[in-house]
């Protein structure tokens, strides 16, 4: 597959995905639940974000004085 | 100066720590597309065709390798998923915005626009003019990471292999973590997301990520589903 294709699907599904729920919004009944679980988006993302970069410098578990990331925070 | 650009301009404000994390990570995605074959335009093109760093970084290493591009569409789509959380969480506040907003921002939620941005509504709420903030947001990291992506690729091999200034965005996320620890399941789901994303982190395309945001909103979700029962909230 040429890398323009490649480039412009990706990008397309990547638009997709990003759209996706803020189009559907509105367009159907959402449940409690959902709605409750949404205000527990940020909190688990940014930290499934920081935990790895802050931790996992190398990708191995470092929690030594090494690891001067620990000791910055 | 009016309402919506005062909006505009505070989005551009909170996203300027990210955006300096975010210009070498452009760089040097400039300089490695380059390295790994792609062609000037190409990779140029890719930071505003598909405008997300992650994928863009394996997209670069799956053509030096000679992927099959199905296999590099997919994998694109499965390093991106994660965004879908993204849109659900914003999709409320955004709800009364005609289509071609609702277009443009979807093209700009990264997860550097998604973080300051949500922060914004929780905290004023949603007012007429917010969806400037994360305008301000999105198109400062657009602009930061097109221009990044062109020096890289300018500098080419002149970047050095060990440069270390991916620092600052880590840093930058956890200052925007903290206000949103505001009670107790709150603190429970960062803490088992946090958990769930180091032992699940050799798992490829970012999935460990998508897991431990899952497990994450789970815990916080039934948490307080569990002290609202009781009625001690």
């Amino acid at each position: 597959m040429n890398i323009w294709l490649v480039m412009l699907l990706g990008g397309l599904i990547t638009f997709g995905i990003r759209f996706s729920l803020i189009y559907l919004f509105g367009r159907f009944e959402i449940p409690q639940t959902i709605r409750r679980a949404l205000h527990y988006v940020p909190p688990a993302v940014l930290s499934a974000i920081i935990f790895p970069e802050l931790f996992l410098p190398t990708g191995t578990l470092d929690l030594s004085l090494e690891n001067t990331r620990l000791l910055a925070d | 100066m009016s309402e919506r650009f005062k909006t505009f301009l505070a989005g551009i404000r909170a996203e300027i720590p990210l955006l300096i994390g975010v210009f070498p990570f452009g760089m040097i995605y400039g300089a490695l597309a380059l390295n790994a074959g792609l062609s000037t335009s190409a990779a140029q093109m890719m930071s505003s065709i598909v405008f997300a760093g992650s994928a863009q970084f394996i997209t670069a290493q799956l053509v030096h390798e000679a992927t099959p591009g199905f296999v590099i569409v997919l994998t694109i789509a499965v390093v991106n998923l994660r965004h879908m959380l993204y849109s659900a969480s914003l999709a409320p506040y955004l709800a009364g915005l005609p289509t071609r907003w609702k277009v443009l921002l979807s093209y700009l939620l990264t997860d550097e626009a998604y973080a300051p941005t949500i922060l914004h509504y929780e905290k004023e709420g949603s007012t007429p003019d917010a969806h400037w903030f994360l305008f301000g947001a999105g198109f400062s990291l657009w602009f930061t990471w097109q221009i990044s992506t062109a020096l890289g690729i300018f500098l080419g091999t002149a970047i050095p292999e060990s440069w270390s200034l991916d620092f600052a965005l880590p840093l930058t996320f956890i200052a925007m973590v903290v206000p949103v620890l505001k009670n107790q399941p709150a603190i429970a789901a960062a803490l088992s997301a946090g958990v769930v994303a180091l032992v699940a982190y050799p798992l490829p395309y970012k999935l460990g990520l998508i897991l431990a945001a899952l497990v994450g909103i789970a815990v916080g979700t039934l948490l307080e589903g569990r002290k609202s029962s009781k009625g001690i909230l």
